[in-house]
């Protein structure tokens, strides 16, 4: 299989609620073996991108595709090979377990085993009924069930809202565990610092479109993240803390460096035309 | 788009199973509520102490299947077009075609049959039941076929005696059978218009489709009575007109509107569900 082809292709999307604008010419792709992170602020369009994505939402103009199929044909071709993991949705009255047998019915590659360790690993009983679960173990059996789907694409939307810390760290090594060279997982947040050493490329938004669309390391070849004394008068940007200055600035002599995903959103937010052109 | 992706059995019967799965306990529960109002109406009958014919009995037999049966959509598929609710609904591998095919079998034809036979099969045990206010002859004829049922109904109700009016209601009647559909049937066709509207609106859906029902037959209403008053100015402008004209016209007149209520509405109903679940947005 060639995983350098793009699962999802976004061609000059153009997207409104009424008067508010929310895509004028967005381009972008998705390709398979890699997890996107999809930041941005309140309000910039990265609900409305999975969900045009996923075929809920259908766009003013351009096109959105996945695997060769317009997603907002909703096409069952291209529904049993996706699937959408919402921030905010309402569970069934029944138990977990009759919502996965149900619900897996139509997707070809749906484990029922994984399903089951999955929901061992995060502790979620599956044979409690759904509505009646508390909101993080609603949210943990449906991201049990979407992995186990294995569809080639998955998109969850603030998957970490509303996890306890130790099922943070849960989500990020069963997401790991579970990307394979043949799927594509996007994954929209805010809270950057939940999925750190997990979402690789990263891929920012704001009000006027994509900033910036870049894997990691091309993050880490153009930019470094520092600690130093002295603020760097080019900084990108800079905070202040008792031990010094930490700075994301220019890397000029190609020095390795960590990439901070809150200092690089800040960063980015700061220095939007600069990134635009940096990340071409 | 290939044909595979428009429609395929086997994904239509899985839908079909998926939502069964989801939807039995509002399915039992709806036959629950026509039960338990059918054992009521037999208690009331009861303390009244009279025999109840079977026609009386087939025709609130008829009433109560038609007001749960109309119901029965906002139960059984009132998530479907929210946006938060209906997100699964939405994501679910199957076409629009699939999807409203799996809704008409669920709501039209598992429902009404399951809730039917329950209620006749109730009304035959009651009919055993050694009391007073005895239930006799079975009603299970009259709900599956429409010559039976408007022969009940017509003695039932014990007509006007005038001969005039008994020779146009036999005429009309011999108008209506071959176009009449049994009630199961038309319970069925008559949840078509419920179904469109319980996707057409989000929220406060039985409220939405009350006002618009309403809305429908003031208009409707208004429509006979101009056209009513426009015949009687015609009939006073022109006394030589032929009666027998009059009442052919009065004929095609309801012999359309049964065809258009019976067929053509809920076809368009179910055609425009098509296309209400297909642009739906979430």
């Amino acid at each position: 299989m060639d995983t350098n082809n793009p699962i999802v292709k976004i061609e000059h999307l153009k997207f409104n609620y009424r008067k508010h604008i929310v895509f004028e010419d967005l381009s972008l792709e998705l390709e398979a073996g890699r997890i996107y992170g999809l930041l941005g602020e309140n309000g910039v369009g990265k609900t409305t991108l999975l969900r045009t994505i996923c075929g809920l939402l259908r766009a003013k103009s351009g096109e959105c595709t996945v695997m060769g199929m317009r997603s907002a044909s909703r096409n069952p071709e291209m529904l049993k090979d996706i699937y959408f993991v919402p921030e905010l949705f309402v569970a069934p009255p029944i138990s977990v377990k009759r919502f996965a047998q149900s619900n897996s019915l139509l997707y070809p590659r749906w484990d029922a085993a994984q399903f089951e360790k999955l929901c061992l690993t995060f502790e979620v009983d599956p044979t409690y009924r759904f509505d009646k679960l508390s909101h993080g173990q609603q949210k943990k059996a449906l991201i049990a069930f979407a992995l186990a789907l294995n569809t080639r694409v998955l998109l969850m939307d603030e998957p970490s809202n509303g996890l306890d810390i130790p099922s943070k760290t849960t989500l990020r090594r069963v997401i790991s565990e579970c990307a394979t060279e043949d799927r594509v997982i996007a994954i929209s947040t805010h809270q950057v610092r939940d999925l750190e050493n997990l979402i690789d490329p990263i891929i920012i938004l704001d009000r006027s479109g994509m900033i910036l669309n870049a894997s990691i390391e091309q993050i880490s070849e153009k930019l470094l993240f520092t600690m130093s004394q002295e603020p760097d008068p080019e900084a990108y940007w800079s905070e202040n803390s008792l031990s010094g200055y930490y700075q994301v600035i220019p890397n000029r002599d190609g020095m390795p460096s960590r990439v901070n995903l809150e200092a690089l959103f800040n960063a980015t937010l700061r220095n939007k035309e600069t990134f635009k052109k940096l990340f071409k | 788009m290939t044909m595979n992706a428009t429609f395929s059995i086997h994904r239509l019967g899985l839908t079909i199973y998926k939502e069964l799965q989801e939807k039995y306990m509002p399915i039992l529960t709806s036959t629950g509520i026509i039960l338990m109002t059918y054992l009521a109406i037999w208690a009331l009958n009861l303390i009244d102490g009279e025999p109840v014919a079977a026609g009386a009995r087939a025709s609130s037999a008829a009433t109560i299947l038609s007001i749960i049966g109309c119901l029965a959509p906002f139960f059984l598929y009132k998530n479907e077009n929210r946006r938060m609710e209906g997100v699964f609904y939405a994501v679910s591998p199957s076409s629009t075609l699939e999807k409203t095919i799996s809704m008409l079998v669920i709501c039209s034809v598992i429902f009404p049959l399951l809730s039917t036979v329950l209620l006749m099969s109730l009304d035959s045990l009651l009919t055993l039941m050694p009391f007073e206010a005895r239930y006799s002859g079975s009603i299970w004829g009259c709900m599956f076929s429409s010559k039976e049922y408007l022969n009940t109904i017509t003695s039932f109700l014990q007509l006007n005696t005038d001969p005039m009016a008994i020779d146009f209601v036999n005429r009309m009647f011999d108008t209506i059978i071959p176009l009449a559909v049994p009630p199961i049937v038309g319970l069925a066709l008559t949840q078509s218009a419920f179904v469109l509207l319980n996707m057409l609106f989000r929220r406060h859906k039985i409220g939405y489709t009350l006002l618009t029902l309403l809305g429908i037959w003031v208009i409707a209403i208004v429509i006979v009575v101009i056209s009513a008053v426009s015949v009687f100015d015609n009939l006073q402008n022109n006394p030589d007109i032929n009666p027998e004209r009059i009442y052919q016209w009065l004929i095609t007149l309801y012999k359309a509107a049964i065809v258009f209520c019976t067929y053509i509405l809920p076809i368009a109903c179910w055609i425009l569900t098509y296309f209400r679940i297909r642009r739906i947005q979430y």
